[in-house]
């Protein structure tokens, strides 16, 4: 199942802080983008965050995933999920409605 | 001009991030905007009735952003009414404009939030990204 996550940043991390986390966040997502959960990742270009458009087996899985990365786990982020599926509607399309 | 202040916000926070970078105290470069996430849910209170009869105009002009190149991705949300478009937009206020145009913006039955999206920066701070290694 499609997952989008929208990681907010709650709690801006100190520059020492960063420096901290971030050495162990940046290659977290990458692993999980390399085990096929993350299927594509963007940054916020507005505030602080990111949006992964996961591929999970389920919503439980996917809220698992993302609060063991360290920005969630220390207490900096959270993640909103919204399951996404197939664009329904275009099967009117082929119902000739 | 409000998407200008929204400019110059986004202008500042970028610059106030790229001053704590978590690898060196050099700056960050900035990631262009290449996308841009289109939430779409019915309004409070919207007719559903009238929002169903309109569904069908609806799908027919968002096939033709998608044709036209403008849509990337599209999704249905599972859990509510509404849908998740990956715009190939990079400006706030033209997607705004394209999306309140489609026949559901028009009935004012759905609303759209709209996120920047750029590539993943903090991917330079892989250790792999430092320039001394192979």
């Amino acid at each position: 199942m499609k997952i989008i996550a929208i990681g907010n940043i709650n709690k801006a991390p100190t520059p020492e802080q960063r420096q901290q986390i971030m050495p162990r966040e940046v290659p977290a997502t990458l692993k999980l983008y390399l085990d096929g959960k993350i299927e594509q990742f963007w940054f916020r270009q507005d505030k602080p965050g990111v949006i992964f458009l996961m591929n999970v087996e389920s919503l439980e899985q996917a809220k698992a995933t993302v609060d063991a990365l360290p920005l969630v786990t220390d207490g900096f982020a959270t993640y909103e999920l919204m399951q996404v599926g197939p664009l329904a509607p275009l099967g009117l399309l082929i119902q000739g409605k | 001009m409000k998407f200008q202040l929204a400019a110059s916000l986004v202008a500042f926070v970028l610059c106030v991030a790229s001053t704590v970078p978590g690898r060196a105290q050099s700056q960050v470069p900035p990631t262009p905007t290449t996308r841009i996430l289109a939430i779409g849910t019915i309004n409070p209170g919207a007719d559903v009735a009238a929002a169903r009869a309109i569904l069908p105009a609806e799908v027919r002009e968002t096939v033709k952003l998608y044709l036209d190149g403008k849509i990337d991705q599209w999704y249905s949300l599972q859990n509510r009414v509404g849908v998740a478009f990956i715009l190939n937009v990079t400006d706030i206020a033209t997607a705004h404009d394209m999306l309140e145009k489609l026949p559901l913006g028009q009935a004012h039955l759905m609303s759209f939030e709209l996120i920047p999206l750029g590539p993943l920066n903090p991917l330079r701070q892989l250790q792999g990204m430092a320039p001394a290694s192979p």
